[in-house]
């Protein structure tokens, strides 16, 4: 029977088991330490009293809500656009005299909200029509590239990695980024949104699809090469059948997320009901805000229902 | 010193996993539990440690009644009884020892084994299981990179570390070749021997279970329908007990020929 | 000779021949309605093309003297995603044992609820509302993609948990552990080299958000590059650009060793 051995560098590194652990967790308070104070964050403010009364003014105001301040406002009906029943005496006197902040419902609000949709229908609908448009063409585009950047069909690896480095490039640019780019360069409006989405969707396309070329089975390519068919035929019929669902099921996925995407894309000024919200923000029209963060909030779910539903039928 | 009143398990798809158990059990006992699969032999030695619960009946351990524990009273017995699986069950990525030490859990406090603050006194016991099983140099080795007879000697130096009154084996060595079977089995009779620990181990072999057991208890769909001293037992006994004739499967030497 | 059997196979049914050409036309109608609804004003390429070419070769001269500014608001932004990463990822682990089946019981339905609802926001809305909280700056952002990445890394946890294998928590349970011994000794060390996995792999993304909130004013570069986009000053875009890339690039690829080496 042998005795276990005491010293001996790896027995001394396997006792050491608890000291790795320890390292990590004090290099992620060191990290934590540095991060916060260089960017002169103390853990107080996330807390403080005043922080979420902000906050909760804000979200308050989003919904059904609106708020008095002022004793011009607890006097009159305040808004042009917005009528509200005015407050009872009581409540003109808290806000005058007492220097009260209100929140007073807002009657018909689901009318109104209702209303203010139909409104937007049509920068709602472009949404989807940017999203529609970027996820197809960048798609399309995607197939020639996807099979230049799949080690399995490309024999010269200049190619194969100019076509990698390229795709990843494109992959390191946040889809925002691009849309504030091309609306900087061609102007305000949709288009830029397309291409933004349309290059987004193609890096990513490009990405999936050349993985899931580099997967295939061999076998129906060396068939189509030994019976003399050219190289885009040897495509067409050894490689493509293998593909396509995984190319469908990938197109859908992009699809999904340019959607997500296409909502916030006019934050920047590339269309959609993203230039809306930052017309209603600037407004400090919060319930306009509030109903338009409603809509991206059910795409959002709406989307993620689908695709779950789609993806259970396809597997 | 065990005693089963009765015991009866149906499952909530209704099943009658243990129909009308009735068993008395000595200190110091090695026995072997034979029957086919889904005979009842996993259930009922898990009632022993409530790791499934009787639906009806009762389980005398020491006087106490085991199915009417409380929490705590529960997790008290369970450090007393000490239970090796098929699958060994360890801890994968951990090393030997801190295997071997789980089984010091029940013993020490949340705080002190969440810090892995083990008493010098626990590490000691923990080497001197590893050695009586065996395999004392592969202390810091991790658990995953043993072979399997030796996982499962690992996890019955972690039973050994309870220093239990009760050892349970449950198809300690259906995923073991031949020869390592012998091995294990060997090891828990010697511990059974040295230590006077009443060992239960379920078995679909029955030339293992001839070899090794004191007494041998036959299960058929929830019954037990033999029970007696090992060298009473012949093949004709088995093919009672299964219910059927004996077929080279049910052989270790047997499985061997097989290919298997 | 075996007489040679008929295998012809059965004509498809009309309507898997149809399908798709009927597929195609669904998308033609669809792109279609996409396209002409889009009211974009007509651009006038004479100008455009010359333009953006102009744009694109001022971007591939970039303002190197921006440098020093540059890095700082990089190391800015980095330091953002890796707060507001590090945080979520601990933050997270309740929510994700809440979340699994195995773990949360009747609540791991709540906890599911809980996680959906947080990953629905989009992080940039948070950022704006945090904003109006904590004043512009990058708490804010930190706070967004915190609590986006809860939802989110909260979600992977739950399948984690709810895929392991259950046999050390036996054995835990057999050996007379208490709930907390079961599970710190049984279920985190099969989990925990996976947390760690997600909690990177987020961080990878958080990087490249971090960049991004910053357009709506919650810290990082994204101020700087909007400012740049909006005065037209496009060398300066050019080299905000260069160290966007080279940063994600390289956390990509440090993050995807580290990620290797805990699998």
């Amino acid at each position: 029977m042998m005795t276990p051995p005491d010293s001996g560098p790896k027995e001394k590194l396997a006792r050491m088991g608890w000291l790795k652990s320890a390292v990590t967790i004090l290099a992620l308070v060191l990290v934590y330490a540095w991060c916060s104070s260089s960017l002169r964050i103390a853990p107080g403010q996330f807390t403080s009293g005043d922080t979420w009364k902000a906050m909760g003014d804000l979200v308050i105001r989003l919904g059904p809500f609106h708020r008095v301040q002022t004793c011009k406002d607890a006097n009159t009906a305040w808004g042009d656009d917005d009528p509200i029943a005015k407050p009872d005496p009581a409540k003109v006197k808290a806000v005058c005299e007492d220097g009260k902040v209100l929140y007073v419902y807002v009657p018909h609000y689901l009318t109104s909200q209702v209303e203010y949709l139909n409104e937007i229908k049509d920068p709602l609908l472009d949404t989807f029509r940017m999203a529609i448009l970027g996820a197809f063409f960048g798609a399309l585009l995607a197939v020639p590239f996807s099979l230049l950047a799949a080690r399995n069909l490309v024999r010269s690896k200049i190619v194969y990695w100019t076509v990698r480095i390229m795709l990843n490039l494109i992959r390191t640019v946040p889809d925002l980024v691009w849309a504030a780019l091309l609306a900087g360069a061609l102007g305000a409006g949709a288009l830029p949104g397309v291409i933004a989405l349309g290059i987004f969707s193609f890096g990513l396309n490009a990405k999936l699809l050349s993985e899931s070329v580099e997967t295939i089975d061999p076998g129906p390519l060396e068939a189509m090469q030994a019976c003399g068919a050219n190289r885009f035929q040897q495509i067409r019929y050894g490689v493509v059948p293998q593909v396509l669902p995984q190319f469908l099921a990938y197109a859908l996925y992009v699809l999904e997320i340019d959607v997500r995407a296409s909502t916030i894309l006019g934050l920047v000024g590339a269309g959609g009901i993203g230039v809306l919200f930052n017309t209603e923000l600037t407004y400090m029209r919060y319930r306009n805000v509030g109903a338009i963060v409603v809509v991206m909030l059910v795409i959002v779910w709406a989307m993620d229902f689908i695709s779950t539903k789609v993806r259970e039928r396809l597997i | 010193m065990l005693q089963f009143k009765n015991i009866a398990k149906t499952f909530p798809d209704g099943t009658k996993a243990l129909k009308n158990v009735n068993l008395t059990v000595n200190e110091g006992e090695f026995i072997v539990i034979v029957g086919l699969s889904g005979a009842g032999k996993s259930t009922l030695i898990r009632c022993i440690n409530r790791l499934v619960e009787p639906t009806a009946g009762q389980l005398l351990a020491f006087g106490q009644d085991v199915t009417k524990m409380s929490d705590a009273e529960l997790r008290r017995w369970r450090t007393q009884v000490g239970m090796i699986f098929q699958s060994f069950n360890l801890v994968k990525r951990s090393s030997v020892l801190q295997n071997v030490l789980a089984g010091r859990l029940g013993h020490t406090g949340t705080m002190r084994s969440l810090l892995g603050m083990w008493s010098h006194d626990d590490i000691e016991l923990a080497k001197r299981c590893l050695e009586r099983v065996g395999i004392p140099e592969k202390l810091y080795n991790r658990a995953d990179a043993l072979s399997g007879g030796q996982q499962q000697r690992v996890s019955i130096a972690r039973a050994l570390c309870q220093k239990p009154k009760i050892m349970l084996a449950d198809e300690p060595v259906a995923s073991l070749d031949p020869p390592t079977s012998h091995s294990v089995l060997r090891d828990l009779k010697r511990i059974n021997r040295e230590d006077k620990i009443t060992t239960f181990v379920n078995l679909h072999f029955i030339d293992m279970a001839q070899e090794y057991a004191d007494r041998i208890i036959g299960m058929r769909a929830g019954d037990i329908v033999f029970d007696g001293p090992a060298k009473d037992v012949t093949e004709q006994t088995f093919e009672e007990i299964y219910g059927r004739k004996i077929r080279p499967e049910d052989t270790r030497a047997g499985a061997v020929r097989e290919g298997a | 000779m075996t007489a040679a059997r008929n295998v012809g196979l059965a004509p498809l049914p009309w309507w898997r021949r149809w399908a798709p050409g009927f597929f195609t036309l669904v998308v033609l109608a669809v792109l279609y309605w996409a396209g002409a609804g889009l009211k974009t004003y007509t651009l006038d390429w004479r100008q455009t093309i010359p333009q953006s070419v102009r744009i694109l070769d001022l971007m591939f001269h970039p303002d190197w003297a921006y440098t020093p500014s540059l890095a700082l608001k990089l190391l800015e932004t980095v330091q953002m995603a890796l707060l507001g990463t590090l945080l979520a990822s601990v933050l997270a682990v309740p929510f994700g044992f809440l979340a699994a089946r195995n773990m949360g019981k009747k609540f791991s339905y709540f906890g599911k609820f809980l996680l959906n609802a947080i990953r629905a926001f989009p992080e940039i809305i948070l950022a704006i509302i945090f904003i109006k909280g904590v004043g512009p700056g990058p708490l804010a952002g930190i706070m967004a993609m915190g609590i986006h990445s809860i939802g989110m890394i909260g979600k992977l946890y739950a399948e984690s948990v709810e895929a392991i294998d259950r046999g050390p928590t036996e054995a835990m349970l057999s050996v007379g552990a208490n709930r907390i011994q079961q599970i710190w000794f049984g279920v985190i060390p099969q989990v925990l080299p996976e947390f760690s996995s997600y909690a990177l792999y987020r961080f990878e993304i958080n990087s490249r958000a971090a960049t991004i909130l910053g357009i709506v004013g919650a810290g990082g570069i994204g101020t700087d590059l909007i400012f740049a986009i909006q005065q037209r000053v496009w060398d300066r875009v050019g080299i905000i650009l260069l160290g966007i890339i080279v940063v994600v690039t390289i956390i990509d690829v440090g993050s995807g060793w580290l990620r290797k080496k805990l699998v």
